[in-house]
């Protein structure tokens, strides 16, 4: 009778589709699997959403990137109906056994990584110098701590170039993120509820984020979804903490950047890039640290999905990337609000990895600033023909495309491990030379050299 | 005011030639026009203005009309369809009556489509001009035609057009007599439950509307009574009545609202085989009985569109609005029960469509899509209960829905006393069974006929709101001749001589608008009678009458053959003479103009009101007279401004084609074209044709004309005055 409540409680969102279609469009995963949400929003519809085939597979399709919510015509929470769905999945037992079991994993170790090798304090080295009496905690999260150490490792370094430096949990459960994409509800609060009990316990008041799924967790999902108050607790994502006057600032939800920084009408050949022109007029932001990269760079930013559309962190992280100096950034296309994802939400780099590779794949394949290689001769060939078109790679001299001027880009920066994770194995199957740094690992290069 | 001189045998003739600024002069030479005009029999003033239709030159026409006590007057600038009633004030000004005014167009025909022949389109003018004096010399004076209008107005129909309309009539202070077949008034409303997008039960809205008339001290209801007979015109039905009042009625405007009926459903969707399948209208009554629960509880299917939006007949217009009202009443009786609503397309629009919009988010009302072609089916199940099959669109997968009830909302057809009633009125209803307006835009609530009005479900299937403000504009539309106390018809109005009439009754039976009635219809001989002030002078008529009989006043016989005989006095082997009708064929006529489309210029107009004035004896007539071509253009079929002249027209042109090829005619020369106002480029297409399968000689008047480049690259000159 699951399937009946869900109707009381969604029903109005239900009725409400107009089954235009917008979400199957915006969806990363409509591409690369069977997951169609229209037409799962259909179901519900005709109440035909009870079936446990249906249920035990399509509503863990979703990455839970909210980019339907945010093209609905109708301003619809999809992403939540997805949610509500597997939460039924879960209640009637016919949710994919690897959800109960990472549930579990979390739950019994603080982590989703079964490692018998690694352990959260595993990315500590030498170089780390930890301050105990700092009055900043640095809040490592998961992967970083376990599975990608150079994350932590430069996150770490970059904030011991600030203030008095940093503070670690003796022992850091999991911010609950995890779970509660997986609509694994009690035990998210459950853990939840341990981690704010060891803030309380250590006497923190102020805590640093570079993981974009914990920030969410905290920021959001916390007072949101799971009703726990931070009270005192102040928590910055790195980029807000390395602004000056960053420690003031909130997360600014009512000003999502996709009106500003959305790329502006490409510009003709030989003339001046937004991002660049944009940067020469307005003084680049300052930071509590002077940056500056070693060599020029051209960079572009991933939106991560649970620190843009979720948390509403758009502006603080291309904030820091344009006050180092020597680094040019150029915008995705669609970026801000409007970003694709990477294909690693709502469990799919843990459960769907090639499918979260294959939707990482068409993200960059669609939305790199890139050089256009288009050679109008060969379209002209094509159409005569009448043949398949296939992209070719033109010289230079013949190369025309109105994002000409932008160049290749040399990497792509994103505050989130999971994207980084994502991208990293992506690009190197695609054999790019394109390079994906962390947020704080490019903060890191730019760090003054001493 | 004195019509000097009208009867006197040779009357003066005054013309009047303008120079339309370089319109006409630019190409036209009009001094040698009106030096031209000056030769003409009859003419005794001809003057050229620059622009003559100024105010100044206006007051200079009437101190002419004075000075040189002119009797007819001949205009030749632009175009009647724009300036004629300018000129025909100023003749009335002068003293003289307003039908001795002839306009002849010499821009829109001549200079504006011939500019690179000048020599033949002065020519050209020359002859119009001509033809202009060779019927202004013949013209008659007429009368505008008054007809007393009283203050009574029948409503046939007591539902709630005819309740509205009735009010709408007694409120401006007018008598009205309300005719209702059953015992009570509301009609088609006593049987339904809830209308939206209001949510008025419908026996409120009833009961609303029949106290106010009860109440109106200048309304009769006469219920369980229909019409027995009805005869008579505009200011002067008599009507009999029968059943609950036998009443003979004496009344002026007749407005109709009798409601339509609900298509029997039989064979779809298992209508008639299973109890389960019952109409839309069914279900409105299991839900407006307060006793009835017969539906509470019940898995509920409802399907639009039956019967409708197919080959045979269009959308119903209130299907969706009623099926998701009716839905939204069982799923607030029971939440719990299904009600699935099959449908093709919500056809709702503005406050509509915000109704169902909402009326969706609030209940679980679940609508599917389907294809006509592929429509669901309601069968039989194991248990004998119903089974829906249908697909999805939006999902693609077949669905097997069980049910109580299968509702169908059919379509909605024409009331089957249109049938007798349309014989009463003499008026036409359409293949749905509706009665049929007289024209879809310019009078949507009335009929051809004078007095007679038609409003709500008895012209087209509507809702209760599209119902009222139709009732409310036919009582308007009828209150307007009987406010004013006489209806006027212009002076163009058929005559019937009765010393030539054989007394075969075909002129009333032609008549588009019955302004013709036979005297006595039972005898033997059908004596006509001409209604004047119903005639609309389209002149079908005396274009039939076998004994030439009939006369238009303005379009005589004598004045169109004058006219064709001056048309064709020079070089008849290569002129075309083209009758045109005034409104569509003479607006292509103006549209090529305006257009500055260049096209031959063998063609010598005359006008008719429409191509059921063209006698066959004119055709014959020309054709004798040598001429190179016959053009009879009119209204692209449906459309006639005289209902159905064009029809009658073409009908009597094939006949003669027959009979003067057996004669050894060459018929190929008699074209019969068929245009819109719209239509310039198919004018000159015709007269381009014409002249090339006719062999005509496009430089036939091309006296001394330069050879222009026929793109016609000098720079035009802009519009005329």
């Amino acid at each position: 009778m699951a399937g009946q409540n869900l109707r009381d409680a969604y029903g109005q969102l239900i009725r409400s589709c107009i089954q235009c279609g917008t979400c199957t469009a915006a969806c990363p995963t409509f591409e690369v699997t069977d997951f169609h949400i229209r037409r799962m929003v259909r179901r519900l519809q005709l109440g035909l959403a009870s079936d446990p085939g249906f249920l035990g597979q399509v509503p863990w399709l979703c990455t839970q990137c909210d980019r339907c919510e945010v093209l609905c015509t109708e301003g619809l929470d999809l992403p939540d109906l997805v949610l509500a769905l597997r939460k039924v999945a879960l209640e009637e037992g016919h949710a994919p056994e690897v959800v109960n079991q990472t549930g579990q994993t979390i739950l019994d170790t603080g982590s989703p990584y079964q490692s018998l090798t690694r352990t959260k304090a595993s990315w500590l080295d030498d170089s780390i110098r930890p301050n105990e009496d700092a009055e900043t905690l640095y809040w490592v999260g998961c992967t970083p701590s376990m599975m990608s150490h150079r994350l932590a490792r430069a996150t770490a370094k970059v904030l011991q170039n600030v203030g008095d430096g940093f503070r670690l949990l003796p022992e850091e459960p999991c911010c609950g993120e995890p779970l509660s994409v997986l609509g694994l509800d009690e035990a998210a609060r459950e853990i939840a509820t341990r981690t704010l009990d060891a803030f309380r316990e250590a006497g923190v008041k102020k805590v640093v984020v570079s993981c974009a799924g914990c920030f969410n967790a905290f920021t959001n999902l916390y007072p949101n979804r799971m009703g726990l108050d931070l009270g005192d607790i102040e928590v910055l994502h790195l980029s807000q903490y390395l602004l000056e006057n960053g420690d003031a600032q909130e997360a600014s939800e009512d000003e999502p950047i996709s009106a500003d920084t959305q790329p502006s009408p490409p510009p003709a050949v030989g003339s001046v890039p937004p991002a660049v022109a944009e940067s020469s007029t307005t003084p680049p932001p300052a930071t509590k640290i002077d940056l500056a990269l070693p060599e020029p760079m051209r960079v572009t930013y991933h939106d991560p999905c649970s620190l843009g559309r979720e948390a509403g962190v758009y502006d603080e992280p291309r904030e820091v990337l344009r006050a180092i100096e020597g680094l040019e950034l150029v915008e995705m296309d669609p970026t801000g609000e409007k970003a694709m994802c990477c294909g690693g939400g709502g469990g799919m780099w843990a459960h769907q990895r090639e499918k979260a590779m294959e939707i990482a794949r068409r993200k960059l394949e669609l939305c790199l600033p890139r050089p256009i290689t288009y050679d109008a001769k060969a379209e002209d060939d094509d159409q005569e023909n009448n043949g398949p078109s296939e992209p070719t790679n033109a010289s230079p001299a013949n190369a025309v495309g109105a994002m000409d001027a932008m160049g290749e880009v040399d990497a792509i920066v994103t505050p989130c491990p999971m994207c980084c994770n994502n991208f990293r194995y992506t690009l190197r199957k695609m054999k790019s030379k394109v390079k994906i740094f962390e947020l704080a690992q490019i903060v890191e290069m730019a760090l003054p050299k001493s | 005011m004195a019509d000097r001189a009208a009867d006197e045998p040779d009357p003066r003739v005054g013309v009047f030639v303008c120079d339309c600024g370089s319109n006409i002069l630019g190409t036209v030479d009009v001094p040698a026009v009106a030096e031209y005009a000056k030769g003409l029999e009859g003419v005794v003033f001809v003057d050229e203005g620059r622009w003559i239709c100024s105010a100044d030159y206006l007051a200079q026409i009437k101190a002419f009309i004075n000075e040189h006590e002119l009797e007819r007057v001949v205009v030749a600038s632009c175009t009647p369809r724009t300036h004629e009633p300018l000129f025909k004030d100023a003749v009335k000004e002068a003293g003289l009556n307003p039908y001795l005014l002839e306009f002849v167009s010499i821009r829109e025909q001549s200079s504006w489509v011939h500019r690179s022949r000048p020599g033949a389109a002065t020519r050209k003018a020359m002859d119009l001009v001509a033809m202009g004096v060779a019927k202004a010399r013949l013209l008659e004076p007429a009368q505008e035609i008054r007809l007393s209008v009283g203050r009574t107005c029948l409503v046939l129909g007591g539902g709630i057009a005819g309740m509205t309309a009735a009010l709408g009539v007694a409120r401006q202070g007018f008598e009205v007599h309300l005719v209702e077949r059953e015992a009570r008034l509301g009609g088609l409303l006593n049987r339904l439950h809830m209308l939206a997008p209001a949510d008025i039960e419908a026996h409120k809205m009833v009961e609303r509307q029949a106290a106010e008339v009860k109440a109106a001290t200048n309304i009769t209801v006469h219920t369980n009574t229909v019409t027995g007979s009805i005869s008579g015109y505009i200011g002067n039905y008599s009507v009999q009545l029968k059943g609950g009042s036998s009443d003979e009625l004496e009344v002026s405007t007749i407005i109709v609202a009798t409601g339509m009926g609900e298509l029997e459903p039989q064979g779809l969707f298992g209508f008639g085989s299973h109890p389960g399948v019952i109409t839309q209208m069914q279900l409105e009554a299991m839900l407006a009985d307060p006793k009835a629960s017969k539906v509470d509880g019940k898995a509920v299917a409802i399907f639009n569109c039956v019967g409708s939006r197919n080959a045979e007949r269009g959308c119903c217009n209130v299907g969706c609005l009623a099926s998701i009202r009716n839905a939204i009443t069982l799923k607030e009786r029971d939440p719990a029960a299904p009600v699935f609503v099959f449908y093709r397309d919500l056809n709702v629009q503005g406050e509509e469509a915000n109704y169902v919009r909402q009326a969706l988010k609030g209940h679980d009302i679940r609508l599917v899509r389907y294809d006509p072609d592929t429509p669901p089916e309601v069968v039989m199940g194991d248990d004998g209960g119903l089974m829906v099959r249908a697909r999805d669109l939006l999902l693609d997968v077949e669905l097997q829905i069980p049910v109580d009830l299968a509702v169908l909302t059919t379509a909605l057809v024409g009331d089957p006393s249109v049938e007798e009633l349309k014989g009463q009125l003499k008026v036409s209803s359409d293949k749905d069974g509706y009665f049929q307006e007289a024209h879809i835009k310019l009078a949507p609530l009335d009929f051809a006929g004078d007095g007679l009005y038609v409003c709500g479900g008895a012209r087209s299937p509507k809702g209760v709101r599209w119902a009222m403000e139709e009732a409310m504009g036919a009582a308007m539309r009828a209150v307007i001749p009987m406010r004013r106390g006489y209806i006027e018809a212009p002076g163009i109005i058929c005559q019937i001589d009765h010393d030539l009439c054989s007394e075969c009754g075909l002129c009333a039976k032609v008549c588009p608008y019955s302004a013709i009635e036979i005297v006595d219809p039972a005898a033997k001989r059908k004596v006509p009678n001409a209604l004047e002030a119903l005639c609309k002078g389209c002149g079908t008529c005396a274009a039939e009458c076998p004994s030439d009989a009939i006369q238009i006043i303005h379009y005589s016989d004598r004045q169109i053959e004058a006219q064709i005989v001056s048309a064709l006095a020079l070089e008849p082997e290569q002129k075309i003479l083209a009758f045109c009708c005034h409104w569509c064929a003479m607006g292509a006529v103006d549209l090529a103009g305006v257009s500055r489309a260049e096209y031959p210029p063998n063609a010598r107009l005359i006008r008719v009101m429409c191509s059921g004035r063209v006698k066959n004896d004119w055709v014959q007539q020309a054709l004798d007279l040598g001429a190179g071509g016959v053009l009879v253009a009119g209204c692209e079929f449906p459309t006639c401004h005289y209902i159905n002249g064009n029809y009658k027209c073409q009908k009597r042109i094939e006949r003669l084609t027959k009979k003067l090829a057996k004669k050894g005619y060459k018929t190929d020369r008699i074209w019969n074209v068929w245009m819109s106002a719209a239509d310039g480029p198919k004018f000159v297409a015709t007269m381009k044709d014409m002249v090339e399968k006719l062999g005509l000689d496009a430089e036939a008047y091309g006296i001394e004309d330069e050879d222009v480049d026929e793109d016609g690259d000098e720079a035009g000159d802009g519009g005329g005055g």
